[in-house]
């Protein structure tokens, strides 16, 4: 197809970032985005995620360097917080704002 | 968008979770039922020493329960957070009006000892306030007042509803407590803060089972 032919309109879906867009880690991200850091269950908890689901989404977020995971022990039980990184909290906010845009543009 | 993405209200809903357990409840329960105890102590001076330490060792049971529970029942359940800058900014404004509230009743104490020294202080109060009724109705007041305002400066600083009817319950009972010389009263208010924490307690042990082991060893 041309490129010409492609709708103007419909350009600003294509920038929208994938690893965010997908809704799990998007919920993730928006609970991450509110607070400093949290830990496993406090997330599985607010998500209603299982732990193995959870653990996937995590991983990925944490290759992409939106997800910053601090391991650490209390006592002798490992302790894990997770947070956003700087990085993460501005693909989350592009991604509001990308998507602000593009939809409040369409008709209703 | 603004619907399905309502950042406040993921953080306020994140936030108020962590005190679903009932465990606040409990604690000013303890501290509101210990209160009755500490009201004895000028009245009675046979042992006043025992109604201090009875009072304190309340205080500290329901201290003791509440990080125990903490610690031992909801963290594993709950999970733990951190929040963020503007959560801490309202501790900090919180401590800042609880410590003013304490500065003030020592003022007051303060003004109460003068008055109890200086004679001349006495009769003013005496002259304002005529009659043991009206002593009683100014000193439950007083009492009213700083308790009612500062939980309610609590309940709003840490976003916890509750609070307010906690106040409205602990400001009622210290009143008429004082103004009816009635511990009991004041025991009672403590059932009414306790009975809603046992039950929110009871219901978040059955919301929130202990997660896999995986997930709280993680």
């Amino acid at each position: 197809m041309p490129e010409s032919d492609v709708n103007s309109d419909l350009v600003g879906f294509a920038d929208i970032d994938r690893l965010v867009h997908e809704p799990a880690r998007l919920m993730l991200m928006a609970v991450l985005y509110v607070i400093d850091s949290a830990d496993f269950t406090f997330l599985m908890n607010q998500t209603g995620m299982t732990w193995g689901n959870l653990s996937a989404h995590m991983s990925k977020l944490e290759e992409a360097g939106y997800l910053d995971v601090e391991k650490s022990f209390k006592g002798k039980r490992p302790n894990t917080m997770l947070r956003l990184t700087p990085q993460g909290r501005d693909a989350f906010q592009a991604y509001r704002q990308t998507m602000k845009q593009v939809l409040d543009g369409l008709p209703e | 968008m603004s619907e399905t993405l309502d950042l406040k209200a993921i953080e306020r809903k994140a936030f108020r979770s962590t005190h679903q357990d009932g465990l606040w409840d409990i604690y000013i329960s303890s501290v509101v039922g210990s209160m009755a105890l500490l009201m004895f102590i000028p009245v009675r001076d046979d042992y006043p020493w025992l109604y201090q330490v009875l009072a304190f060792l309340g205080i500290g049971a329901g201290y003791l329960v509440f990080w125990a529970g903490k610690k031992f029942v909801t963290l594993p359940r709950m999970g733990q957070v951190k929040f963020g800058e503007i959560r801490r900014k309202r501790n900090k404004t919180l401590a800042l009006i609880l410590g003013g509230v304490v500065l003030i009743q020592v003022g007051i104490v303060l003004l109460t000892a003068g008055a109890w020294a200086i004679p001349a202080w006495g009769d003013i109060l005496q002259e304002l306030f005529p009659g043991r009724s009206a002593t009683d109705l100014l000193v439950a007041a007083v009492g009213a007042l700083f308790v009612g305002p500062s939980m309610m400066a609590i309940a709003y600083f840490t976003d916890f509803p509750r609070g307010y009817y906690i106040a409205l319950v602990m400001t009622l009972g210290v009143f008429l407590m004082i103004w009816f010389w009635q511990p009991l009263i004041q025991v009672g208010a403590a059932f009414l803060i306790l009975i809603p924490g046992v039950v929110l307690f009871i219901r978040f042990l059955r919301q929130y089972p202990l997660p896999p082991a995986e997930a709280r060893h993680a």
